[in-house]
């Protein structure tokens, strides 16, 4: 009787020691949600009360993330807008991240979509970036929803104890995210830092150039290409992409700069609101930084007009000579050494985003655990087996 | 003669038991709640369409037995949250098995019948079996978990009932992980086989053997979980990404209301046990309960001089109590106090000990009558016992049954805002809490969202393409405790109430409409 008591005692002493470590591991966190997005929501907070230290330490805490998937000229345009307190543009270029992230989810997800879980984790970050853009965006957001709803059924499912066992239908899921990409991305625009004329040629920053800019994470080519094409053609891609590549040829051919009129697809039109910014408001032209919403409104105008139209190739030419234009207009001072660096940083880029890569894809814990667990199974089975043979059950 | 009329009347007496609890069943099918209220709710349905643990459907850490007994029933039954129903209510009904044999023990076959008709029906429970939350179906197995430990502890040498302990344990935590704390029933019973068996030669490697079969019978549901994420890697990523998630989580922790932990044992005992759970909200069942308590007392006080001969079954309550005490706690630091229904699961084993010991005082007045000088008063406290009884179950059916109704036909304060946002003008948007969960799942079709935090909000205000903008009481409190000022741009607009004890959070809903000219005054 008194046993009892002391053991159950003993018990309730350990589970009360156990509780409170117990209770903060039950209010468990949501892996819905990704981190650059919510990094926005910090600073669009605070921009909007004007406190732009809590602004940039939020931005600080993601810099490098940024910098190592979305290319180092992203991330120095953020810092010339979070610097000079431009709280229209920083938020304009921010949200333009955030597109950029949403690609790199995707082109991340389409890679293996066999490995049913770190696609659907991936799918699920690029759709918690869609929610961070979806107050921006006015209309057709449930149609994107519904395709975000459909992806990850076309992702299939392994069921639960085998009930409800589903398989992937990657060209399904290739083609509601291509939908998701180029219904949200023409709605947010990119305007890269130009660097002003002004400042000395010495200065060894010539990653303010424009001609470096987006160059987010490998892989961004297919899908960037096969945006704006309309769904259900699953061989236009490809099309679309040769074609693009051969206007970047085209261009290669009179200027030196291939081969970032390659390394994005994006770039060109982006480019080209600098002209388009200029014509419009040339007081504008006089600051250090394109801003304008005209130049905003003309850049969706003409990427809609892409998007639609679709003679990409037909497009593509005239504006990669302004962009040459303009790269030539604005640093004309040792432009081959810079490109050439460009180049170089470029690559840099995707070299680094590569070394992130692995960390998308595969999980560094993966080998250990699967060990840790093999290990417990033999100990387990064959400590049992011993003892039921000693025991005399076997 | 006399023994065919016993025989009879017995007969009589188990087949009105047995249509009673066949009555409980129908009722929860009958007025099985046709509305998906909460967040949770809405969790556990789109979980029977599709599994997904990453999309909260259902939330961690997963219900993989609740979810896939609904999946078998869905082959069946088209509704997915009436799929839950109708598992939930065969479990319930089966429950009554494992309470008829562990109330057996000490007032018999027929007596331990009618407990099992007296816990089945306790209103709050009751209402359990027509919802689509995983409580019921937790109770349920509970109850047989608790038999198998009860039998095991009679036959400590038999592997069988250990074994069947073990597997049931498994079961119970593949409902619900949350129940865990009644694993120290288990962890008892290895105690007490291991110091029983003094010299015996095998009790350590026996122990042994039971811990490795506790682990590997977990691995089994745990496995189902892996399996349903594909592979251990992908159940390993998707685990990291919710730890990661809380530590990165933003705007969250505005919800948490820190209680002082004596508020939250006045509450959880006075407000959720007793007065939710116990007397459901009825001052009938107050009453009925009162007056079997004086007369079970009253016979206690008879029976003082006489002798008690259920030591043994006293002591062997004492195991039940530890573990009620070890989950009671457990609640009280660890889970969410807004809601009565985590304390549920203590109620049903309180009420078998309360039904339980009345009717065994009232067989033992009757016993002690024979013979004896106070026989007419012993006689009477009996029969007062057995009239309170009897009270206590006709009005239990008659507050449940109208519960049962009302959860059935009232539509939610939820599904009351939902009709009401689709009769006004789009384009507005429409920011909540929880609320969200449920219009997703509704399938509105305007704009709403989650929110907690203010500046975020009035940054989306500021940004906002002219939508009118409304928000719900839940967002404006919750916007109060981040700004004194928040309130200011609002005016209430509608207001809806469904029943509390059905949802005690979200059943008051107020919309606010945010007002445009406070714009100019936030930008300054």
């Amino acid at each position: 009787m008194s046993r009892w008591l002391r053991n159950g005692l003993m018990l309730v002493a350990l589970l009360i020691w156990m509780s409170p470590a117990q209770a903060l591991a039950y209010s468990y966190g949501d892996a819905n949600t990704e981190d650059v997005a919510e990094t926005f929501k910090v600073i669009v907070s605070a921009v909007n009360e004007n406190d732009w230290t809590a602004a940039e330490e939020a931005y600080k805490v993601r810099r490098s993330e940024i910098k190592s998937h979305f290319g180092e000229a992203v991330a120095l345009t953020l810092d010339k807008n979070m610097e000079e307190k431009a709280s229209k543009l920083l938020i304009a270029n921010y949200k333009a991240v955030l597109v950029m992230n949403l690609d790199r989810r995707f082109t991340y997800a389409q890679k293996d979509l066999s490995d049913y879980a770190g696609t659907k984790l991936l799918l699920a970050k690029a759709k918690a970036t869609f929610d961070t853009l979806s107050p921006y965006i006015s209309s057709g957001t449930d149609q994107i929803n519904q395709a975000f709803e459909e992806a990850l059924e076309a992702l299939g499912n392994p069921g639960l104890f085998g009930v409800g066992k589903k398989d992937a239908d990657p060209d399904t899921f290739k083609q509601k995210v291509n939908f998701i990409y180029g219904k949200v991305n023409p709605q947010f625009p990119y305007k890269a830092y130009v660097k002003p004329a002004a400042p000395a040629p010495g200065k060894d920053k010539p990653v303010t150039k424009p001609s470096s800019t987006p160059k987010p994470s490998p892989g961004k080519e297919p899908s960037a290409a096969a945006k704006p094409e309309p769904s259900g053609q699953p061989k236009a891609p490809e099309a679309v992409k040769g074609a693009d590549s051969a206007a970047a040829g085209a261009a290669a051919s009179s200027k030196p700069k291939n081969e970032d009129a390659e390394a994005s697809v994006d770039k060109p039109k982006e480019e080209a609101e600098a002209p388009v910014t200029e014509a419009t408001t040339p007081e504008e032209s006089s600051a250090e930084v394109v801003t304008a919403e005209p130049g905003t409104d003309a850049a969706a105008g003409q990427e809609e007009a892409v998007a639609e139209d679709k003679p990409t190739a037909e497009e593509s030419p005239p504006a990669d000579t302004n962009a040459s234009e303009v790269s030539a207009g604005s640093d004309e001072t040792s432009e081959g050494a810079q490109s050439e660096k460009a180049a170089s940083d470029s690559q840099a880029a995707a070299a680094e985003a590569e070394g992130h890569a692995p960390m998308e894809r595969t999980d560094r814990t993966n080998t250990s655990v699967t060990i840790f667990v093999v290990a417990g199974v033999i100990l387990l089975g064959g400590g049992g087996l011993y003892f039921a043979r000693k025991k005399g059950l076997l | 003669m006399k023994h065919r009329s016993s025989l009879v009347a017995r007969g009589i007496f188990i087949l009105t038991a047995s249509i009673a609890l066949a009555a409980i069943f129908c009722m929860n099918l009958l007025y099985a709640s046709p509305f998906v209220s909460s967040w949770d709710e809405a969790d556990f349905a789109l979980a029977v369409d599709r599994f997904d643990l990453l999309a909260m459907q259902p939330h961690f850490p997963g219900y993989p037995y609740f979810i896939a007994g609904a999946k078998l029933v869905h082959a069946w039954v088209v509704d997915p949250a009436q799929s839950l129903i109708l598992w939930n209510a065969v479990l319930a009904l089966s429950s009554a098995l494992p309470i008829t044999l562990l109330a057996r023990r000490s007032v018999g076959w027929i007596n331990a019948l009618w407990v099992a008709v007296g816990v089945q029906s306790l209103p709050y429970l009751w209402l359990m079996g027509s919802r689509p939350m995983s409580e019921c179906a937790g109770i349920a197995v509970l109850w047989w978990y608790l038999w198998s430990v009860r039998s095991a502890l009679d036959r400590p040498q038999s592997n069988i009932r250990l074994g069947a302990a073990i597997l049931l344990f498994s079961i119970l935590m593949g409902i619900r992980l949350s129940y865990f704390p009644f694993g120290i029933a288990l962890a008892l019973l290895l105690i007490i086989q291991f110091s029983s068996a003094a010299n015996s030669r095998g009790r350590l490697r026996r122990l042994i053997l039971a811990i490795a079969a506790i682990g590997i019978s977990q691995l089994v549901w745990i496995g189902g979980l892996v399996q349903s994420e594909g592979t251990l890697p992908g159940f390993w990523k998707l685990s990291t990404a919710f730890v990661e998630g809380h530590f990165s989580e933003w705007g969250g922790g505005i919800a948490d209301s820190s209680m002082p932990i004596g508020t939250r044992l006045v509450t959880l005992i006075k407000d959720h046990l007793i007065r939710d759970i116990w007397f459901s909200r009825s001052v009938v069942l107050a009453v009925a309960y009162g007056l079997l308590l004086a007369a079970a007392a009253w016979g206690i006080g008879r029976l003082r001089g006489s002798r008690w001969n259920d030591t043994a079954e006293q002591r062997s309550g004492k195991w039940l109590l530890i573990s009620l005490a070890a989950y009671a706690i457990w609640v009280l630091l660890g889970q969410n106090i807004e809601k009565p229904r985590h304390i549920a699961p203590v109620a049903g084993p309180l009420l078998l000990i309360l039904y339980a010991g009345a009717l065994r005082v009232a067989q033992l007045l009757r016993e002690a009558s024979i013979g004896c000088r106070g026989w007419h008063g012993h006689k009477a406290a009996a029969g007062a016992i057995y009239i309170a009884v009897a009270g206590l179950l006709v009005s239990q059916s008659i507050v449940g049954a109208q519960w049962l109704k009302l959860q059935a036909g009232q539509k939610p304060a939820v599904y009351q805002l939902n009709d009401y946002m689709k009769t006004l003008d789009q384009p507005f948007v429409l920011y909540t809490w929880e609320e969200t969960r449920v219009l997703h799942y509704l399938q509105a079709e305007y704009e709403h969202r989650k929110i907690v935090t203010f500046d975020y909000f009035q940054s989306l205000v500021q940004s906002g393409n002219g939508q009118r903008i409304y928000l719900t009481n839940h967002v404006l409190e919750g916007f109060l405790q981040q700004n004194a000022d928040a309130a200011k741009g609002v005016i209430p607009v509608a207001e809806f109430a469904s029943e509390d004890l059905f949802d005690p959070v979200y059943s008051r809903i107020t919309v606010y409409e945010w007002m445009r000219p406070d714009e100019g005054q936030a930008e300054k």
